[in-house]
């Protein structure tokens, strides 16, 4: 599999990176879902001889999650300083508030999956007190300010279900 | 599973053994009416007949899930079954997980493709160890 991996040659004009990212935006949600049901069964069956065992593949999962979510991050060109609340795309910087940067940082590292307004004010921001109004508000703000970075098509609304990141950014800014 | 969970805690035990056997009860009606309507099929024919197997299928399917969801969440983690169902379901992901990461990695970045090549290997060995414990677990069930 390695060896066969390694003679497959990139094409001249040929950007593999452009279909890496929904198959790691793929993989993110099998991860996601498999460390879910694993957690489930351990916080169940604490003490059982299982659990110790199943803790260590849940801790490898765990690992491999965080790795893909940043890689996919960096495929998508999208790079956020949460510190200084920066982010960068397509050679562009932007600065955002805190909120922004918390929530687009929190949708690009759980891709494929849409959130509901209070998911996302508990997982993005630990603030279960915002109002689905006050959330939505952000996420309009947000799409505004990521406009100007030719990333107005970033987020998505999918009905009934909540915002979700998608699945091959936009890059109408390059 | 958090919510059926959440839910759980106000149904006493006895009302949750009693859903299992529920769901455990449809999904074998659902199987029983499943064979007899094969056989059916086979021995004439019908074409009609196809229609109502592939819907039953389906319904089996369902019914299965709903079961399985059923001793995730509500069945005791000291009974065997439960073991196996977890296995199970952990498993059936692992290997669509296994099966997408084969199958992009011809179309991937190399750097991406080294790191797929690990994922594999490893959830390889997982999968295999899975599947030695549900077996053991299997072995309890029918002990």
């Amino acid at each position: 599999m390695r060896q066969a991996g390694r003679e497959f040659m990139e094409l001249p004009g040929e950007d593999l990176t452009t279909s890496a990212l929904p198959e790691v935006a793929g993989w993110i949600s099998i991860y996601e879902e498999m460390a879910a049901v694993l957690s489930s069964v351990i916080s169940r069956a604490n003490g059982s001889p299982h659990a110790e065992d199943l803790r260590g593949n849940l801790a490898w999962i765990e690992d491999r999650l965080a790795m893909w979510r940043d890689r996919h991050a960096e495929l998508a060109g999208v790079v956020i300083d949460r510190k200084e609340h920066v982010l960068t795309y397509a050679g562009q910087a932007l600065r955002l508030t805190r909120r922004e940067a918390d929530l687009l940082d929190f949708l690009l590292r759980h891709p494929r999956r849409p959130f509901s307004s209070k998911q996302l004010a508990t997982l993005a921001w630990q603030n279960s007190r915002l109002s689905d109004a006050q959330v939505r508000t952000y996420i309009m703000r947000l799409r505004n300010r990521l406009r100007e970075v030719g990333l107005a098509e970033a987020i998505t609304a999918v009905r009934n279900r909540g915002y979700g990141i998608a699945a091959s950014l936009s890059r109408s800014g390059e | 599973m958090s919510e059926s969970a959440r839910g759980a805690r106000s149904v006493p035990d006895h009302g949750l053994s009693k859903i299992i056997t529920s769901r455990m009860l449809i999904l074998q009606s659902k199987r029983l009416l499943l064979v007899s309507l094969r056989r059916r099929l086979a021995a004439t024919g019908v074409a009609a007949l196809k229609k109502r197997v592939d819907g039953l299928q389906a319904e089996a399917s369902l019914a299965q899930h709903q079961y399985r969801d059923a001793i995730l969440n509500w069945a005791s983690p000291e009974d065997a079954d439960y073991w196996v169902v977890a296995y199970s379901r952990l498993i059936e992901m692992g290997n669509v997980l296994s099966g997408k990461l084969r199958d992009a990695a011809v179309v991937l970045p190399l750097q991406e493709r080294d790191e797929v090549s690990a994922d594999i290997e490893m959830l390889d060995e997982i999968l295999q160890s899975w599947t030695e414990s549900r077996r053991e677990s299997m072995g309890v069930t029918v002990a």
